[in-house]
């Protein structure tokens, strides 16, 4: 939502956000322009920080539809006013042309929101749990977003070849200790570090490795840290 | 290869892995721990001078032997260092666990005696701790050198030796007669031999593995390894000594030992608080001196400590009415208000708080409570108002690790390990708290073993059954190792009300059916835990009843298991309960029974 | 702590005296630099030679690291702390300023390209031509099916695109006298210009925009 902070909002598309609030509080059996979408932003604004909740492609093309039927009215109308002589009504239809490009504009608007929100918890998953999409979470993503997922990892990748492989996600914390104790909450199996050395991380055993290596067992909950 | 005194124990225990760890480092040290309170204790001192080191290490959590194979099997070729704590002094380690050859086994147990093949299996298995050499069997009478030889080789010899190499087959011809006798003689005189010299060591190795003791309490002798290479601070000496009265309070050793070892530590107290800043709050000392033998009497009221401590309970008996008359008449006689002894003793007035200990010492010798007192108990204390009878602590981390059924023993050694691991007095009181939830649970099953007659007696053996569906609101909760502080105290109130010579020299089998975890519906195991007389308890503690137990079972041919590092604690399953309690009844009353 | 350790190395985890010195002279650098990166509302220009650099020293080190590795341990390790610390500070800057292209991605991308020049490296150039591409794919091609054909989905997106909050305070401390600093120029708050002279090691809150091209040139330092 970051990068639609910015312009300020016009007098009129003010008054039809509050008039949109007003209706739905108290009349929400008339049909008002943009419901669908801002049920779109509530759903995203309601998940949790750092979760993604899965893509709401119905909403969206019901968005979607909603924009075209809006555009197709405006079309109607534009050409009611070139046919029409009559100068008199035109001031109306120019203000419903007006009142409709709006609700469109703001349909455009929470659809790009809802896309931009959720590709930025998707980069964030990419910075916290590496470059593979666990199941859980590949199934809440559409298509298009798991293109852009592989394709922001390839960047991110090439990116950091250039810095003679410095990996950026891992030295996310200032280093305290070069060996850090932690204790295995799950069964993970062999796990082979850097080094080459092989350990057994099993439930409930304890061990000490260096951080660079837990650090990203630590984000996925495998590993805890402990305290000597 | 045995290493006694510090020194070997820093030289070829400490020095050694940390060599190891040095030239390689990839080098990983696998220690197994075993879920007691002194294996607690010991393993956090070592990972403290790990820690200061940067010896890398992997700690697993055993409670029982079939556990540390487990943790060893998928490491098996990479480990070269295996450091085993309070588990692996009673089974052969380097042939059960098998690791791969370069493998260096360091058993660090309390436990006696240790099994031959560890003493005798040189630089592999290293075991550290002081071990009688008059006591151990001399190393040809449990183990053969002689390989048999075939037959035919030997005739083959015996004729090269009469001389003549060409002629041997003449020769062997015309010796047929005389030298064939003589073969078969001699044959027959080497089979005596081996025949008696089996019958031979299996008499050592009975009389060798007879009985289970404790000496030592691990967590002190990473303490003396700590003072050797000058890391040692108070908070690894508060460890030890956690370590050290666990084993007095588990009655693991006699209090006498106590006493001694108690005293041997008072230079290493006083050199280690005496600078300690006295005006600091938060100030964390250790003291050494008289106090009430009373089990959490500083946390609890006067009333509940002493109907919970096993030694006070048993004389006044406090499960029945009359035993709280007289506990209240004693308190009376002391001086004590009864509104004074129903509070808890942090709020009790501050004069009664300091004259306790005199006034109790007064009425010990009238009432004839010699042991009312103890001559020393340590305290610890965090500035001025809290402080802790260390035994209290022990008892508190026992519970830490036994008292619930629901998690598993290595979350609750891992919640151990926290809890110690700050000068936080207030974790402290946690573990103190479920101290003496547990001793409530074992008062409440005492009451009901004398209500409902639990204590079945005979003049050689006594057991009690603790049925878990059938008792009316006095289960047994917790681990099975609970059942050990329990046995004993049941034994001693049973002992002390019977007041009778040969009760306590009598042995006592406790049997519990426990509730089958919730995972494991089908889990119908039977616990047995068996003590040796009383009067044997307080002495020397030698502890027979292991090798009773496998006796019973092999008369009836039922399959036993040992459930813990212990030999004396064995469960079975429930349809065999019955025969192998006829069997252990049968073994103790014959008259002769190899047992006593 | 920074440059003791590396001072007294031995032989054979030193590279060589001159290298030595300037390592240290390169962490100062990079510890200012950082520092602003964190501090400043916008993106500063790149200084993708001190990095390349510290990225050598670093391989350098870390293979001294790895041959001495059996004689002594706690040398090694100290080392491998330190180039931990290194690896983190470089990281972590770098981090800063790829997660500024990517919130104004928009706006730098509308910069000429001497500007870009300036500010990004090569590197971060590519990232973000490539990432704007992409976006911007994705948040079109969400949508441009459902849509009447040729409706431009992102034009008023792109029309007033997020821009760095160049009005914003920062503290401010100078490395040296400056003479001649602007306050309020263009706020619609009512209060005149005001021209003020900043002493040296001296520490003031600002808007940023008053120090901007001091601080691009490296005069001062953000708090």
């Amino acid at each position: 939502m970051r990068a639609l902070i910015g312009p300020k909002e016009n007098q009129a598309s003010q008054v039809y956000y509050r008039t949109l609030w007003w209706t739905d509080v108290q009349r929400p059996s008339l049909k008002m322009y943009g419901r669908r979408a801002t049920d779109l932003i509530r759903g995203l604004d309601r998940a949790a920080e750092n979760s993604i909740p899965p893509y709401n492609g119905e909403t969206v093309r019901a968005v979607c539809e909603e924009i075209k039927d809006i555009f197709e009215a405006n079309q109607q109308d534009t050409g009611r006013l070139q046919s029409q002589a009559d100068t008199s009504s035109h001031q109306n239809i120019l203000h419903s042309i007006h009142f409709r490009h709006i609700a469109m504009e703001r349909n455009k608007r929470c659809l790009v929101a809802y896309h931009y929100n959720r590709a930025e918890r998707l980069r964030s998953i990419r910075w916290n749990l590496g470059g593979i999409i666990p199941r859980e979470i590949r199934s809440t993503l559409s298509e298009k977003e798991v293109e852009w997922f592989n394709s922001y990892n390839t960047e991110l990748t090439n990116y950091m070849m250039e810095l003679d492989g410095l990996n950026l996600t891992v030295h996310q914390r200032p280093p305290k200790e070069h060996f850090i104790h932690v204790r295995v909450l799950l069964d993970y199996g062999d796990y082979e570090t850097e080094d080459g050395e092989t350990i057994h991380l099993k439930k409930y055993t304890r061990h000490v490795l260096p951080r660079t290596e837990c650090e990203h067992l630590i984000r996925q909950g495998v590993l805890e840290h402990v305290h000597v | 290869m045995i290493l006694d005194n510090p020194k070997d124990l820093s030289q070829n225990f400490y020095s050694y892995l940390l060599n190891k760890s040095r030239s390689n480092r990839e080098h990983r040290v696998l220690i197994l721990c075993a879920t007691d309170v002194d294996a607690v204790c010991a393993v956090k001192i070592l990972l403290h001078l790990f820690n200061c080191d940067y010896i890398l290490y992997s700690l697993t959590i055993c409670s029982n032997f079939t556990d540390c194979i487990k943790a060893v099997k998928p490491v098996r070729e990479t480990v070269r260092s295996i450091v085993m704590i309070n588990c692996g002094a009673a089974e052969d380690v380097y042939g059960r666990l098998k690791a791969n050859k370069d493998a260096r086994y360091f058993i660090l147990d309390s436990r006696l005696p240790v099994h031959l093949h560890n003493l005798y299996s040189g630089k592999a298995v290293r075991v550290l701790r002081k071990v009688d050499a008059s006591e151990i069997p001399a190393f040809d009478s449990v183990f053969s050198q002689e390989e048999d030889e075939p037959p035919k080789k030997r005739a083959r010899t015996d004729s090269s030796v009469n001389g003549d190499d060409d002629d041997t087959m003449s020769q062997s011809s015309e010796m047929s007669g005389s030298s064939q006798v003589e073969n078969i003689r001699e044959r027959r005189e080497k089979e005596r031999k081996k025949a008696e010299w089996e019958v031979n060591r299996k008499i050592i190795e009975s009389n060798y593995y007879k009985n289970v003791s404790y000496e030592d309490s691990s967590a002190m002798k990473m303490f003396e390894l700590a003072h050797l290479i000058s890391k040692d601070d108070h908070n690894l000496f508060f460890w030890a000594i956690i370590g050290l009265c666990d084993m007095f309070v588990q009655r693991k050793i006699s209090s006498s030992e106590f006493v001694k070892k108690s005293i041997a530590l008072q230079g290493h107290v006083i050199r280690l608080t005496h600078n300690v800043d006295v005006e600091n709050r938060q100030a964390f000392r250790i003291t050494y001196g008289q106090d009430l033998a009373l089990r959490f009497y500083r946390q609890w009221t006067i009333f509940d400590s002493m109907c919970s401590t096993p030694y006070t309970a048993s004389i006044f008996r406090t499960w029945e009415t009359k035993g709280h008359q007289k506990l209240h008449e004693l308190l009376a006689d002391m001086g004590f208000p009864l509104s004074q002894c129903k509070q808890t003793f942090s709020a009790m007035d501050y004069e009664i708080k300091e004259n306790m200990v005199e006034w109790f010492k007064e009425q010990a010798a009238q009432w004839n409570l010699p042991d009312l007192i103890s001559s020393g108990t340590f305290l610890a204390s965090y500035g001025f108002n809290q402080k802790f009878q260390i035994n209290d602590i022990a008892l508190g981390l026992h519970a830490c690790l036994t008292l619930s059924d629901t998690s598993s023993p290595e979350e609750n050694v891992h919640e151990a390990l926290e809890i110690l691991s700050k000068e936080d007095f207030k974790r402290i009181e946690y573990a103190l708290r479920l101290g003496r939830d547990q001793l409530s649970i074992f008062r409440n099953i005492v009451q009901s073993a004398f209500e409902e007659r639990l204590f079945v007696g005979m003049n050689t053996y006594l057991q009690v059954c603790l049925d878990n569906i059938s008792s009316t609101g006095n289960k047994f909760t917790g681990r099975p190792e609970a059942l050990i502080p329990l046995a004993l105290f049941l034994q001693q109130t049973y002992v002390v009300r019977a007041r009778g010579n040969k009760v306590s020299k009598v042995p006592f089998v406790l049997v519990a059916e426990l509730q089958p975890p919730s995972d494991d519906p089908d889990n119908d195991w039977v616990y047995f835990v068996g003590l040796p007389g009383h009067d044997n308890i307080n002495s020397g503690v030698t502890n027979f009843m292991g090798r009773a137990f496998r006796e019973a079972a092999g008369r009836v041919k039922i399959d036993i298991e040992q459930w813990s590092f212990d030999e004396y604690t064995i469960r079975t399953r429930k349809k065999n309960k019955i025969t192998f309690l006829d069997a252990l009844i049968l073994i103790f009353s014959l008259p002769s029974s190899g047992a006593v | 702590m920074d440059g003791n350790d590396l001072e007294t190395q031995p032989e054979d985890l030193n590279t060589s005296n001159t290298s030595e010195t300037t390592t240290m002279q390169l962490l100062a650098e990079l510890k200012d630099i950082w520092r602003n990166e964190r501090f400043a509302p916008e993106l500063l220009p790149h200084h993708v030679d001190l990095v390349d650099c510290l990225l050598e020293q670093v391989r350098v080190m870390e293979g001294n690291v790895g041959k001495a590795r059996g004689k002594e341990p706690y040398r090694c390790h100290v080392h491998k702390m330190e180039l931990n610390r290194i690896r983190f500070m470089l990281s972590n800057y770098l981090r800063c300023r790829l997660e500024k292209l990517e919130l104004f991605t928009t706006h730098y991308r509308q910069l000429s390209a001497e500007q870009q020049e300036h500010f990004l490296s090569p590197a971060e150039l590519t990232f973000l031509n490539n990432f704007a591409d992409k976006t911007d794919e994705l948040l079109t091609n969400s949508v441009a099916p459902y849509l009447p054909t040729g409706m431009p989905v992102l034009d008023a997106w792109k029309k007033n695109p997020a821009r760095p909050k160049l009005d914003s305070f920062v503290f401010v401390q100078p490395k040296e006298v400056l003479e001649g600093v602007i306050l309020d120029a263009g706020t619609q708050d009512g209060r005149e210009e005001e021209i003020v002279t900043l002493e040296e090691g001296g520490q003031y809150l600002l808007r940023y925009s008053s120090v901007r091209e001091h601080v691009m040139a490296n005069r001062v330092l953000l708090m």
